[in-house]
Protein backbone atom coordinates (compact mmCIF):
# COMPACT_ATOMS: atom_id res chain seq x y z
CA UNK A 1 0.00 0.00 0.00
CA UNK A 2 1.36 3.48 -1.03
CA UNK A 3 0.09 6.34 0.62
CA UNK A 4 1.44 9.58 -1.22
CA UNK A 5 0.63 12.96 0.63
CA UNK A 6 2.04 16.63 -0.82
CA UNK A 7 3.41 18.93 2.35
CA UNK A 8 5.22 22.21 2.59
CA UNK A 9 8.47 22.34 4.02
CA UNK A 10 7.03 24.57 6.46
CA UNK A 11 4.25 22.87 7.05
CA UNK A 12 6.65 19.30 7.42
CA UNK A 13 7.96 19.45 11.52
CA UNK A 14 4.26 20.10 12.66
CA UNK A 15 2.61 17.32 10.74
CA UNK A 16 5.36 15.17 11.64
CA UNK A 17 4.72 16.15 15.41
CA UNK A 18 1.03 15.40 14.96
CA UNK A 19 2.20 11.85 13.43
CA UNK A 20 2.12 10.04 16.98
CA UNK A 21 -0.98 11.21 17.95
CA UNK A 22 -2.97 10.85 14.73
CA UNK A 23 -1.20 7.31 14.77
CA UNK A 24 -2.40 6.35 18.01
CA UNK A 25 -6.41 7.78 17.53
CA UNK A 26 -5.95 5.81 14.26
CA UNK A 27 -5.17 2.14 16.03
CA UNK A 28 -7.67 2.65 18.84
CA UNK A 29 -10.39 3.63 16.32
CA UNK A 30 -9.28 0.58 13.54
CA UNK A 31 -9.55 -1.86 16.83
CA UNK A 32 -13.38 -1.47 17.10
CA UNK A 33 -13.70 -3.11 13.74
CA UNK A 34 -14.66 -6.22 14.71
CA UNK A 35 -13.34 -8.28 11.27
CA UNK A 36 -11.16 -10.68 13.16
CA UNK A 37 -14.60 -11.78 14.88
CA UNK A 38 -16.39 -11.89 11.52
CA UNK A 39 -13.50 -14.33 10.30
CA UNK A 40 -13.26 -16.53 13.21
CA UNK A 41 -16.96 -17.26 12.93
CA UNK A 42 -16.52 -18.22 9.08
CA UNK A 43 -13.70 -20.34 10.05
CA UNK A 44 -15.29 -22.19 12.86
CA UNK A 45 -16.62 -25.94 13.12
CA UNK A 46 -20.40 -25.66 13.14
CA UNK A 47 -22.26 -28.24 14.66
CA UNK A 48 -24.90 -27.08 17.09
CA UNK A 49 -24.02 -23.37 17.01
CA UNK A 50 -22.68 -22.94 20.76
CA UNK A 51 -19.21 -22.73 20.06
CA UNK A 52 -19.80 -20.11 16.89
CA UNK A 53 -22.43 -18.19 19.19
CA UNK A 54 -19.55 -18.31 21.96
CA UNK A 55 -16.81 -16.00 20.04
CA UNK A 56 -16.56 -12.97 20.81
CA UNK A 57 -14.14 -9.61 19.98
CA UNK A 58 -13.66 -7.24 23.65
CA UNK A 59 -11.83 -4.53 23.53
CA UNK A 60 -9.41 -4.14 26.58
CA UNK A 61 -7.55 -1.19 26.17
CA UNK A 62 -7.40 1.92 23.20
CA UNK A 63 -4.84 -0.36 21.97
CA UNK A 64 -5.65 -3.45 22.94
CA UNK A 65 -8.15 -6.21 22.51
CA UNK A 66 -9.10 -9.94 22.49
CA UNK A 67 -10.55 -12.43 20.16
CA UNK A 68 -12.12 -15.40 22.23
CA UNK A 69 -14.15 -18.12 21.94
CA UNK A 70 -16.26 -20.93 24.62
CA UNK A 71 -16.40 -20.44 27.93
CA UNK A 72 -18.08 -21.50 30.89
CA UNK A 73 -21.30 -18.89 30.36
CA UNK A 74 -22.12 -20.14 27.11
CA UNK A 75 -24.18 -23.87 26.94
CA UNK A 76 -24.37 -26.56 24.30
CA UNK A 77 -28.58 -26.82 23.50
CA UNK A 78 -28.11 -30.58 22.71
CA UNK A 79 -25.72 -31.51 25.56
CA UNK A 80 -27.11 -28.47 28.12
CA UNK A 81 -23.20 -28.42 29.21
CA UNK A 82 -20.85 -25.27 29.27
CA UNK A 83 -19.02 -24.76 25.77
CA UNK A 84 -15.89 -25.80 27.32
CA UNK A 85 -14.52 -28.18 24.21
CA UNK A 86 -13.11 -25.17 22.43
CA UNK A 87 -9.61 -26.19 23.36
CA UNK A 88 -10.08 -29.44 21.78
CA UNK A 89 -11.47 -28.61 18.54
CA UNK A 90 -9.00 -25.46 18.11
CA UNK A 91 -6.10 -27.24 18.27
CA UNK A 92 -7.13 -30.65 17.96
CA UNK A 93 -6.48 -34.21 19.96
CA UNK A 94 -5.70 -37.53 19.21
CA UNK A 95 -8.57 -38.58 17.54
CA UNK A 96 -9.33 -35.35 16.31
CA UNK A 97 -7.85 -32.82 13.64
CA UNK A 98 -6.92 -29.42 14.74
CA UNK A 99 -9.27 -26.90 13.39
CA UNK A 100 -7.62 -23.53 14.39
CA UNK A 101 -10.25 -20.79 13.96
CA UNK A 102 -9.55 -17.95 15.90
CA UNK A 103 -5.98 -18.28 14.59
CA UNK A 104 -6.92 -18.34 11.27
CA UNK A 105 -8.47 -15.20 11.77
CA UNK A 106 -6.16 -13.47 13.43
CA UNK A 107 -3.36 -13.97 10.28
CA UNK A 108 -5.83 -13.52 7.63
CA UNK A 109 -6.85 -9.86 8.95
CA UNK A 110 -4.06 -8.40 11.13
CA UNK A 111 -2.66 -6.61 7.71
CA UNK A 112 -6.52 -5.27 6.96
CA UNK A 113 -6.09 -3.68 10.31
CA UNK A 114 -2.67 -2.02 9.71
CA UNK A 115 -3.45 -0.54 6.16
CA UNK A 116 -6.63 0.83 8.07
CA UNK A 117 -4.67 2.32 10.75
CA UNK A 118 -2.00 4.37 8.31
CA UNK A 119 -5.39 4.95 5.84
CA UNK A 120 -7.39 6.70 9.01
CA UNK A 121 -3.89 8.74 10.12
CA UNK A 122 -3.67 10.00 6.51
CA UNK A 123 -6.92 11.06 6.69
CA UNK A 124 -6.49 13.20 10.07
CA UNK A 125 -3.48 14.31 9.28
CA UNK B 1 -11.41 -23.78 35.08
CA UNK B 2 -12.53 -20.50 32.86
CA UNK B 3 -8.95 -20.22 32.01
CA UNK B 4 -9.10 -24.33 30.48
CA UNK B 5 -12.62 -23.41 29.31
CA UNK B 6 -12.14 -21.19 26.61
CA UNK B 7 -9.31 -19.13 23.99
CA UNK B 8 -8.16 -16.20 23.86
CA UNK B 9 -6.07 -14.17 21.43
CA UNK B 10 -4.78 -11.15 22.41
CA UNK B 11 -4.87 -8.38 19.57
CA UNK B 12 -2.49 -5.83 20.54
CA UNK B 13 -1.26 -2.52 18.47
CA UNK B 14 2.61 -2.47 19.16
CA UNK B 15 5.25 -0.36 17.70
CA UNK B 16 3.84 3.05 18.54
CA UNK B 17 6.47 4.22 21.00
CA UNK B 18 8.73 3.75 18.02
CA UNK B 19 6.60 5.29 16.20
CA UNK B 20 6.36 8.61 18.26
CA UNK B 21 10.62 9.04 18.13
CA UNK B 22 10.92 8.51 14.37
CA UNK B 23 7.95 10.94 14.31
CA UNK B 24 9.24 13.23 16.83
CA UNK B 25 12.77 13.15 15.11
CA UNK B 26 11.85 13.24 12.01
CA UNK B 27 9.74 16.93 12.82
CA UNK B 28 12.78 18.68 14.72
CA UNK B 29 15.15 18.18 11.28
CA UNK B 30 12.53 18.88 9.21
CA UNK B 31 11.93 22.30 11.55
CA UNK B 32 15.59 22.74 11.12
CA UNK B 33 15.71 22.49 7.62
CA UNK B 34 12.69 25.16 7.19
CA UNK B 35 14.37 27.53 9.59
CA UNK B 36 17.19 27.10 7.32
CA UNK B 37 14.97 27.86 4.37
CA UNK B 38 13.82 30.59 5.83
CA UNK B 39 17.22 32.01 6.89
CA UNK B 40 17.96 32.28 3.15
CA UNK B 41 15.26 33.93 2.20
CA UNK B 42 15.35 36.57 4.39
CA UNK B 43 18.50 37.34 4.31
CA UNK B 44 18.17 38.44 0.37
CA UNK B 45 16.74 37.61 -2.53
CA UNK B 46 20.10 36.65 -4.56
CA UNK B 47 20.68 33.83 -1.90
CA UNK B 48 19.25 31.31 -3.07
CA UNK B 49 19.86 32.27 -6.60
CA UNK B 50 23.22 32.29 -5.56
CA UNK B 51 23.29 29.26 -4.00
CA UNK B 52 21.80 27.29 -7.27
CA UNK B 53 24.58 28.91 -9.27
CA UNK B 54 27.12 27.59 -6.55
CA UNK B 55 25.50 23.85 -7.15
CA UNK B 56 25.52 24.38 -10.61
CA UNK B 57 28.87 25.27 -11.39
CA UNK B 58 30.37 22.41 -8.76
CA UNK B 59 28.57 20.18 -11.09
CA UNK B 60 30.18 21.69 -14.25
CA UNK B 61 33.21 21.41 -12.45
CA UNK B 62 32.96 17.63 -11.63
CA UNK B 63 31.77 17.04 -15.36
CA UNK B 64 35.35 19.41 -16.57
CA UNK B 65 37.38 17.09 -14.26
CA UNK B 66 36.22 13.93 -15.24
CA UNK B 67 36.55 15.03 -18.88
CA UNK B 68 39.95 15.61 -17.85
CA UNK B 69 40.69 12.52 -16.25
CA UNK B 70 39.20 10.60 -18.98
CA UNK B 71 41.37 12.51 -21.44
CA UNK B 72 44.71 12.19 -19.50
CA UNK B 73 43.39 8.14 -19.32
CA UNK B 74 43.06 8.10 -23.15
CA UNK B 75 45.66 10.46 -23.85
CA UNK B 76 43.70 12.45 -26.25
CA UNK B 77 45.08 15.89 -26.85
CA UNK B 78 41.93 17.39 -28.03
CA UNK B 79 39.98 16.35 -25.61
CA UNK B 80 42.45 17.49 -22.99
CA UNK B 81 42.44 21.17 -24.16
CA UNK B 82 38.39 20.84 -24.30
CA UNK B 83 38.52 19.76 -20.43
CA UNK B 84 41.10 22.18 -20.17
CA UNK B 85 39.21 25.21 -22.01
CA UNK B 86 35.91 24.18 -20.12
CA UNK B 87 37.98 23.76 -16.77
CA UNK B 88 38.98 27.34 -17.12
CA UNK B 89 35.39 28.61 -17.92
CA UNK B 90 33.99 27.32 -14.83
CA UNK B 91 37.04 28.46 -12.77
CA UNK B 92 35.81 32.13 -13.89
CA UNK B 93 32.15 30.84 -13.16
CA UNK B 94 32.98 30.06 -10.12
CA UNK B 95 35.12 33.36 -9.01
CA UNK B 96 36.34 36.62 -10.78
CA UNK B 97 39.70 36.08 -8.26
CA UNK B 98 40.54 33.24 -11.07
CA UNK B 99 41.02 35.78 -13.55
CA UNK B 100 43.92 36.27 -12.58
CA UNK B 101 44.89 32.80 -12.46
CA UNK B 102 44.27 32.70 -16.46
CA UNK B 103 47.31 35.01 -17.73
CA UNK B 104 49.92 31.79 -17.33
CA UNK B 105 49.74 28.10 -18.04
CA UNK B 106 50.87 27.42 -14.57
CA UNK B 107 48.40 29.40 -13.72
CA UNK B 108 45.73 27.84 -15.37
CA UNK B 109 46.87 24.55 -13.95
CA UNK B 110 46.76 25.89 -10.29
CA UNK B 111 43.06 26.79 -11.55
CA UNK B 112 42.49 23.51 -12.07
CA UNK B 113 44.18 21.95 -9.14
CA UNK B 114 41.73 24.10 -7.33
CA UNK B 115 38.84 23.52 -9.55
CA UNK B 116 39.38 19.82 -8.55
CA UNK B 117 39.74 20.51 -4.63
CA UNK B 118 36.19 22.32 -5.25
CA UNK B 119 34.64 19.42 -6.84
CA UNK B 120 35.36 16.88 -3.98
CA UNK B 121 38.04 14.94 -6.75
CA UNK B 122 40.98 16.14 -4.81
CA UNK B 123 42.74 12.72 -6.41
CA UNK B 124 42.48 14.29 -10.20
CA UNK B 125 44.45 17.42 -9.10
CA UNK B 126 48.16 15.97 -10.23
CA UNK B 127 45.98 14.56 -13.63
CA UNK B 128 44.49 17.74 -13.79
CA UNK B 129 47.74 19.69 -13.72
CA UNK B 130 49.13 17.26 -16.14
CA UNK B 131 46.46 18.01 -18.36
CA UNK B 132 47.70 21.60 -18.61
CA UNK B 133 51.36 20.82 -19.29
CA UNK B 134 49.88 18.74 -21.93
CA UNK B 135 47.82 21.07 -23.60
CA UNK B 136 50.53 23.24 -23.45
CA UNK B 137 53.23 21.16 -25.00
CA UNK B 138 50.72 21.26 -28.38
CA UNK B 139 49.97 25.01 -28.47
CA UNK B 140 52.53 26.51 -30.70
CA UNK B 141 54.02 29.58 -31.09
CA UNK B 142 53.64 32.27 -34.34
CA UNK B 143 56.48 34.28 -33.09
CA UNK B 144 58.65 33.79 -35.80
CA UNK B 145 55.53 35.47 -38.45
CA UNK B 146 54.73 32.96 -41.50
CA UNK B 147 51.83 30.82 -42.34
CA UNK B 148 49.54 28.88 -40.56
CA UNK B 149 50.14 25.38 -41.78
CA UNK B 150 47.94 23.44 -39.61
CA UNK B 151 44.85 24.25 -37.71
CA UNK B 152 45.08 24.19 -34.10
CA UNK B 153 45.83 25.96 -30.67
CA UNK B 154 48.69 28.97 -30.94
CA UNK B 155 50.40 30.74 -27.97
CA UNK B 156 50.02 34.15 -29.64
CA UNK B 157 52.26 37.31 -28.02
CA UNK B 158 50.98 41.21 -27.36
CA UNK B 159 51.67 43.06 -30.52
CA UNK B 160 51.26 40.80 -33.29
CA UNK B 161 49.01 40.77 -35.60
CA UNK B 162 46.29 38.19 -37.37
CA UNK B 163 45.29 38.36 -40.98
CA UNK B 164 41.83 36.83 -42.01
CA UNK B 165 42.41 34.00 -44.70
CA UNK B 166 40.65 35.69 -46.97
CA UNK B 167 43.10 38.87 -46.89
CA UNK B 168 46.01 36.65 -46.70
CA UNK B 169 46.20 35.63 -49.94
CA UNK B 170 46.63 39.47 -51.08
CA UNK B 171 49.13 39.93 -48.19
CA UNK B 172 51.12 36.82 -49.68
CA UNK B 173 51.40 38.88 -53.02
CA UNK B 174 52.46 42.29 -51.30
CA UNK B 175 55.13 40.06 -48.79
CA UNK B 176 56.46 37.90 -52.29
CA UNK B 177 56.79 41.46 -54.27
CA UNK B 178 58.77 43.30 -51.74
CA UNK B 179 60.84 40.47 -50.96
CA UNK B 180 61.96 38.90 -53.84
CA UNK B 181 65.57 38.86 -54.65
CA UNK B 182 66.97 41.76 -56.67
CA UNK B 183 67.43 41.79 -60.43
CA UNK B 184 70.88 43.00 -61.15
CA UNK B 185 70.97 45.25 -64.88
CA UNK B 186 74.16 46.49 -66.28
CA UNK B 187 76.32 47.36 -66.91
CA UNK B 188 74.39 51.27 -67.95
CA UNK B 189 76.06 53.21 -70.17
CA UNK B 190 75.63 56.91 -70.72
CA UNK B 191 76.26 59.03 -73.21
CA UNK B 192 75.97 62.63 -74.07
CA UNK B 193 75.44 64.73 -77.05
CA UNK B 194 78.07 67.48 -76.06
CA UNK B 195 80.79 67.47 -73.67
CA UNK B 196 79.84 68.62 -70.33
CA UNK B 197 81.75 70.42 -67.91
CA UNK B 198 83.20 68.38 -65.31
CA UNK B 199 80.88 69.63 -62.40
CA UNK B 200 77.58 69.40 -64.14
CA UNK B 201 78.56 65.65 -65.04
CA UNK B 202 79.55 64.85 -61.39
CA UNK B 203 75.96 66.30 -60.27
CA UNK B 204 74.44 65.01 -62.68
CA UNK B 205 75.17 61.48 -62.24
CA UNK B 206 74.76 61.88 -58.57
CA UNK B 207 71.01 62.77 -59.21
CA UNK B 208 70.75 59.65 -61.85
CA UNK B 209 70.91 56.78 -59.38
CA UNK B 210 67.76 58.67 -57.47
CA UNK B 211 65.92 58.72 -61.05
CA UNK B 212 66.27 55.14 -61.54
CA UNK B 213 64.68 54.02 -58.71
CA UNK B 214 62.26 56.42 -58.75
CA UNK B 215 61.66 55.09 -62.18
CA UNK B 216 61.71 51.22 -60.62
CA UNK B 217 59.37 51.57 -58.08
CA UNK B 218 57.05 53.04 -60.13
CA UNK B 219 57.12 50.23 -63.13
CA UNK B 220 59.33 51.98 -65.66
Amino acid sequence: MKVTRRIRLEDLGLELELLPQKIGEAAALTLHEPWMLAAAQSFCPVDTGALLGSIRWELRGPHEAALIAGGLGYVNPRTGRPVDYVRHVHDGTSRMPARPFLLQAVLQERLRYAREMLRKTMEAL
Amino acid sequence: MAERSEIEYQVTVTGLGEATASANSAAAQAKQASSSLENARSSGSMAIPILFSSVRALTNARQAAEQANKAIRDLDPMMALYAFVNMVQTVQALTSLMKALKASTAAASAAQAILTTLAGAWWLIPLAIAAGALVYSRIQSMQAGGIVKETGPYLLHRGEYIIPEKQAASVERIVERTSAPVTRFGPIYVSFEKQPEEDERDAWMRGLEERLAQKLRRGG
